[in-house]
């Protein structure tokens, strides 16, 4: 059985003036949600144009639940469900006829439609609103019809490009919740683009960052913020002496130890235990109160890794 | 056969049923009505004796669809609703004959509300007792030639709104064959009649004279069948959703 929702190898696609995806190796595992995180313009879109056969790629190949996407995409279209970055939803029609199309679109018949229209609607706190013409919805109900219309068929996967862009604060929690319960309900892999890291942090289980069409790095959102960053143990207390501090500063695994406000930052070469820190400190004397291991956020480890790529 | 029809279905919810495509379908419906309600009325029954209605039947697709079909896909592309129709399951040629198809229905239900209306207009005008129908061949003509016309349009609509960027580039571009077409009958023709010899003019005159006008009628219908056939073949084989994303 194919474990893999998404590989792709070598995968690339030049457009006139810019190579937009470029020698794109990726695993994505079934059953997770993952985050394709870049700036603007980084090939996130065009990936899954690629991956939904939308595009053809110039060279390297991609499989989507075990189909190619070059010979089969019609096999894929067929399995998954898409958000793209445009709702898509047909504002002369109403709500509910526009899931009713594409429910149709898909071979659901009029009993089945009827039904997972209204679970949807009702989970979405749409249907209410049924019958009004889509282009009357705010941007937030529109994301959530459109939420709706991707998950209509129960895919298998979800391609989601910046479902919560150009929404404000709120509609984009609401969103996100909506999305994350259904989404866990429903036990569909998720495949998300997005800039917004905090985002990308909550609900991604993996995710892989892009840039100028190549693959910086990939990994857990945790990881990759550890990856970017020197870790580093904050502990806060009373009576660290300069002496202490020197000789915690000979502790092999320590780069340099400071002095806070509130008590010591130690910076260390590599993520690892530090409980043997902990009791130096605590025999020598200083009043330890907490101590916690800080690494970067993913948006401060995404900031370093675009840096790192422009330069 | 089902795919289409939901294309085609959607297509025509969306024109019909959507509260300014009703309207704009109410305007057209009280023009024909305006239009092919008076001819009748003022000619009676010799509005339906010459060849006169078979034409004005069969250049109603023209008009009706010619807005329709410029819409299709380069509408589609302008609401940016095109791209999640293409990432759908449906097969290439159900989303291209679905939107043929909804722009063909459109412009033959004007031209069947077109032949009603003259019709009553025919019966409340004429001064003879009982029920005027039309002749077979007008009514026959008419509604094929509608079709075939209706089928050209929408073919050729189509085949523009697939690499328009938006509607309005699309109808522009669908009004230059439709000027061109008319130009050719109306002042082209008789242009040409006047540069030819006086020799020509009168053994091509005895020529067309001695032509049945069914037969030419029916050569004319041939003509446009394959002409369309070609259309829609060429459009089925030109239509891939890879190449369908301009941005």
């Amino acid at each position: 059985m194919n474990r893999k929702a998404i590989r792709t190898e070598n995968l690339t696609r030049d457009f006139p003036t810019v190579r937009a995806v470029d020698n794109l190796s990726l695993e994505v595992p079934t059953g997770i949600v993952f985050g394709f995180l870049g700036p603007n313009g980084a090939g996130k879109t065009t990936t899954i144009r690629l991956l939904l056969g939308l595009l053809e790629p110039d060279s390297g190949r991609g499989e989507v639940l075990g189909f190619e996407v070059q010979t089969q995409a019609d096999r894929i279209r067929e399995r998954v469900g898409a958000l793209l970055e445009d709702d898509g939803l047909y504002e002369r029609l109403t709500a509910y006829d526009n899931l009713d199309f594409f429910g149709a679109i898909n071979h659901l018949t009029t009993p089945e439609r009827r039904n997972r229209i209204r679970h949807l609607m009702e989970h979405l706190d749409l249907w209410d609103r049924r019958s009004e013409q889509a282009g009357k919805f705010s941007r937030g109900m529109k994301k959530k019809l459109a939420l709706a219309r991707a998950l209509l068929h129960r895919p298998a996967l979800l391609f989601l490009d910046e479902p919560t862009a150009g929404l404000d604060a709120l509609s984009a929690v609401a969103l996100r919740d909506d999305l994350t319960s259904l989404v866990h309900q429903e036990g569909v892999t998720v495949f998300l683009t997005t800039h917004n890291m905090a985002e990308a942090e909550k609900i991604c289980d993996r995710v892989g960052v892009i840039h100028k069409g190549q693959l910086v790095v990939e990994g857990r959102p945790n990881e990759i913020g550890a990856q970017a960053r020197q870790p580093s143990v904050k502990v806060s207390g009373s009576g660290f002496t300069p002496e202490i501090l020197a000789e915690v500063g000979q502790v092999p695994q320590v780069v340099g130890v400071a002095r806070s406000e509130d008590g010591l930052t130690i910076r260390l070469k590599e993520q690892g235990e530090i409980a043997g820190l902990v009791r130096l400190l605590v025999n020598r004397g200083a009043q330890v109160e907490e101590v916690h291991k800080v690494s970067a956020s993913l948006e401060e480890a995404f900031v370093t890794l675009m840096r790192e790529q422009s330069q | 056969m089902k795919d289409i029809w939901i294309v085609c279905k959607k297509g025509l919810k969306e024109l019909i049923g959507a509260r300014g495509g009703r309207r704009g379908f109410l305007i057209q419906i009280t023009i024909l009505a305006g239009v092919f309600g008076f001819f009748p009325l003022s000619q009676k029954e010799i509005w339906m004796e010459g060849t006169m209605p078979v034409v004005f039947f069969s250049m109603i697709p023209l008009f009706s669809a010619s807005g329709v079909v410029a819409d299709s896909f380069a509408g589609e592309r302008e609401r940016k609703t095109l791209e999640t129709l293409l990432a759908t399951r449906l097969p290439d040629r159900a989303i291209f004959l679905g939107k043929v198809i909804s722009a063909l229905i459109y412009a033959w239900a004007f031209t069947i509300l077109s032949m009603i209306t003259s019709l009553v207009g025919i019966n409340l005008a004429k001064d003879t007792p009982g029920i005027y129908l039309y002749p077979s061949s007008v009514f026959l003509f008419g509604l094929v030639g509608s079709i075939l016309t209706g089928l050209l349009i929408s073919g050729v609509g189509v085949f523009i709104s697939l690499r328009a960027s938006s509607v309005r580039e699309a109808q522009q571009m669908l009004v230059v064959p439709m000027w061109v077409l008319f130009m050719a009958i109306g002042f082209g023709l008789p242009a040409l009649a006047n540069v030819l010899p006086e020799s020509v003019r009168q053994q091509l005159l005895r020529w067309l004279a001695m032509i049945n006008p069914t037969l030419f009628g029916i050569g004319l219908l041939m003509t446009l069948a394959i002409v369309d056939t070609v259309l829609l073949i060429l459009g089925i084989r030109r239509f891939q959703r890879t190449r369908l994303i301009l941005d």
